[in-house]
């Protein structure tokens, strides 16, 4: 799932917004904690991350 | 051993410890919402209350073998409780839950009455705040005026900047969208904060009362969104995760579960109002009268009861059973779940309609989506439709 270190491709959507590229470190650094996040969620015994409230800052999975 | 009962049981305990605020947001399901049950209630959360709820948490964590729980301090806004009575609250909620079960204590304000009292009772419980701020002054002007219709901004900076004096404490800000706002000049004026995560609402509609646009033909805030995403990912100054757009990611790279307005993970989380009743889910209160209203409270009934409860059937429907034919059918459900709740309501309908944000959430999901592939990620099953 790692992210590839290549220069993206401009969105082909023409409502997409001009924004400068994706940067590699911090696409790395999501894959890095959804990696962790689906570990996390392999070892649990129970869901406790499940569905958690959206009216809160609730961050169930490791960071 | 004994075995668990059936019924997904609830992971968070949302605890409504103020019943009033110190501002009034134009948009707030609380106060300024069609449910005005908040004039009957409390002001504050009593003691009683208080152990009761703890009991009942305790409870639950028995009979489902959990061994970790969130527990948010909510509101209205939660510090009108008051620095003494929130901490013998909890004190009470501490004492209430067996010690070998994680407790985990959480607290969302809207940053304005933040002091140190605040900050060394929450360092005491380990409570992690999120603010609520909708971005730079004038966009947070928009809806987050005092009763005065002054603005509340620079009371909430200086309450954030507090927080940011003890990281550990400060979970992050949370904001709601509106279109009228620059999306790239919301995220980085939140992500100059340094919070550890950000997260961004959608205002609250119904199809009986959809959400303000320019153009019904344009996903608005599908566009809005994936602008925040492109801002998020070009900026490498920042640690910050955005809830919703990671949430996005997870779920495309097949986790299971997210913010209770995304993926088809049951929600986990049950509100105790401050008279001890039990809601389900507390937005409700944006789309009907009495919507979030169970016949429930911590003195009658256990938490086993809102598990069963008929109004919280979709609970318990596996996978995309309780949701309308079409979401059935989508091959983006899995990310979006067919919507939040209170976004899929109508009164003909009930709740088996696509989101008002169906177009919107299709087309961020796309972009995220779009993006990943780009860039060499291998997503997971429920990217593609295939489940």
């Amino acid at each position: 799932m790692p992210p590839s270190t290549t220069v993206p491709s401009p969105s082909a959507s023409g409502l997409d917004s001009a924004e400068a590229a994706p940067n590699p470190e911090v696409l790395d650094r999501i894959a890095a904690r959804v990696q962790r996040r689906l570990a996390a969620e392999r070892a649990a015994s129970n869901s406790v991350a499940d569905g958690p409230h959206a009216a809160s800052l609730i961050w169930p999975w490791p960071l | 051993m004994t075995s668990t009962p059936p019924g997904t049981p609830f992971h968070t305990f949302i605890l409504k410890v103020a019943n009033r605020c110190n501002i009034d947001c134009d948009y707030c399901y609380v106060f300024n919402s069609k449910d005005q049950a908040w004039r009957s209630l409390p002001a504050r959360m009593s003691l009683d209350v208080a152990r009761v709820a703890a009991r009942r948490i305790a409870e639950h964590v028995g009979t489902y073998g959990l061994r970790t729980v969130h527990v948010v301090l909510h509101g209205g806004e939660p510090l009108l409780a008051g620095p003494r009575h929130l901490g013998e609250l909890l004190r009470v909620l501490k004492d209430g839950v067996p010690s070998d079960v994680e407790v985990r204590f959480e607290l969302q304000t809207n940053g304005t009455l933040v002091s140190e009292t605040w900050l060394d009772l929450f360092e005491q419980y380990e409570v992690t705040v999120g603010v609520s701020l909708d971005g730079p002054p004038a966009a947070n002007d928009r809806h987050r005026l005092t009763h005065a219709s002054r603005s509340s901004a620079d009371s909430a900076v200086r309450g954030i900047e507090l927080l940011r004096s003890r990281p550990r404490l400060f979970a992050g800000l949370l904001a709601v969208v509106d279109l009228a706002n620059d999306p790239v000049e919301v995220h980085d004026y939140l992500a100059s904060f340094e919070p550890q995560v950000i997260d961004f609402g959608l205002p609250h509609g119904s199809h009986d009362a959809p959400p303000d646009r320019n153009d019904p033909a344009v996903p608005e805030y599908g566009v809005w969104m994936s602008r925040v995403y492109d801002a998020w990912l070009a900026r490498p100054q920042y640690q910050h995760s955005v809830r919703m757009l990671e949430d996005i990611v997870a779920l495309s790279s097949g986790a299971r579960g997210a913010v209770e307005t995304l993926g088809l993970a049951p929600p986990a989380s049950v509100v105790i109002e401050s008279d001890g009743s039990v809601e389900g889910v507390d937005t409700l209160r944006s789309v009907e009268e009495g919507e979030s209203w169970l016949g429930l409270d911590v003195f009658s009934d256990s938490f086993d009861a809102a598990v069963h409860h008929p109004k919280l059937l979709h609970r318990q429907e596996a996978g995309t059973a309780a949701l309308a034919e079409e979401c059935q059918r989508c091959p983006l459900v899995a990310v979006c779940g067919g919507g939040y709740l209170p976004h899929r309501f109508s009164v003909a309908r009930g709740y088996r309609n696509p989101s008002v944000y169906c177009a919107d959430l299709a087309y961020l999901i796309r972009h995220v989506q779009g993006s990943l592939q780009r860039h060499g990620w291998e997503l997971g099953a429920a990217a593609t439709g295939a489940q």
